[in-house]
């Protein structure tokens, strides 16, 4: 097989892995791992819940991205609104262990539209950190967080070798039998 | 820079209602964030069914990417030019959704100030199709 074609199915399976692992791992974190479609116009949309958990009442919202592709890919920007105010954020490298710069919304206590997009075609890893604050513009104590895909691209379904494909199949039906066990308990 | 660039925005806002085009300029934070309500509407042509998009980054040199996001309920798109100063603007892109309001979001990709114009236009059917109907804006944040 063509040595460029295993890297990039290596590259497409190891990001379906991470997204499926983040989404998993998200409810219980206010962070969330996800892979924008190839469409240069792909947009995941999540809505972020800010309220009180007893830390205090909210203020604003913190939020940052990092890109988590292997490759050389395109930029990933996240942009957050609420009302009529809005702002924005870009990790300016790729395939580095640095996020973007860490910004915040003043929105209050409320739902907050996040959106996270990328500046070319080209599948793109990221992780989204969220957290809702006490303080104005970032500061302040962590307080209730919840966070929910509204419009989510749906994980990469990689090309893999006949073997490949089953011991996706049974990661996947393992992880979400273990989901619907945790939720039922 | 500054200067030339309120310029510019001044003489936009009078002028970009009818063309349907909006010049504006991002300040230096690279958080700078300029949001727009689109409002689609019949205008005699037909109801609307999608909003399009186009960004043209205005300022050459090294200056940071500048993008587009608009919004209409759980329909999102973006658009970046991904060349800054030069005369091709960014892919056309296009949300659905009839008529009422659009949330469009310009942003860029880093510090620096940067000077922008967006193209929208509601048009009668999906995806960007039919004819031009009923466009209005109107900036709700100016960064």
């Amino acid at each position: 097989m063509d040595a460029a074609l295993t890297r990039r199915r290596t590259a497409i399976f190891s990001l379906a892995l991470l997204a499926v692992l983040g989404r998993a791992a998200s409810a219980d974190g206010a962070t969330q791992t996800g892979i924008l479609a190839s469409d240069a116009a792909a947009v995941d949309y999540y809505q972020v819940t800010c309220s009180d958990n007893g830390s205090g009442a909210p203020a604003s919202l913190a939020v940052q991205v990092q890109e988590t592709s292997p490759a050389v890919a395109p930029l990933v920007s996240l942009q957050v609104q609420k009302a009529f105010a809005g702002t924005n954020t870009t990790d300016p490298a790729d395939a580095d262990t640095g996020a973007s710069p860490l910004v915040a919304l003043n929105g209050g206590a409320g739902a907050y539209d996040v959106f996270v997009d990328k500046s070319g075609a080209g599948l793109c890893g990221y992780a989204l950190s969220v957290q809702c604050k006490t303080g104005t513009d970032g500061s302040g104590s962590d307080t209730g967080t919840a966070i929910a895909g509204i419009t989510v691209s749906p994980p990469p379904i990689p090309a893999l070798p006949g073997a490949g494909r089953w011991a996706l199949a049974a990661a996947l039906a393992a992880l979400a039998a273990c989901t619907a066990r945790r939720r039922a308990s | 820079m500054r200067y030339t660039l309120a310029i510019a925005f001044a003489l936009a806002l009078a002028t970009g209602a009818a063309a349907h085009t909006q010049t504006g300029a991002l300040g230096a934070a690279a958080s700078a964030t300029d949001f727009y309500q689109v409002t689609c509407s019949d205008d005699g042509s037909g109801p609307p069914q999608s909003l399009i998009l186009q960004i043209q980054d205005t300022t050459s040199g090294s200056a940071p990417l500048v993008g587009v996001q608009g919004q209409r309920g759980s329909q999102t798109t973006n658009s970046v030019d991904p060349t800054s100063g030069d005369t091709n603007p960014s892919p056309q892109t296009y949300v659905n959704g009839t008529s009422g309001v659009f949330d469009v979001v310009v942003y860029k990709t880093g510090a620096g100030a940067d000077s922008y114009t967006l193209t929208y236009h509601c048009y009668t059917g999906l995806n960007g199709t039919g004819v031009h109907t009923g466009t209005t804006i109107v900036v709700r944040q100016n960064q």
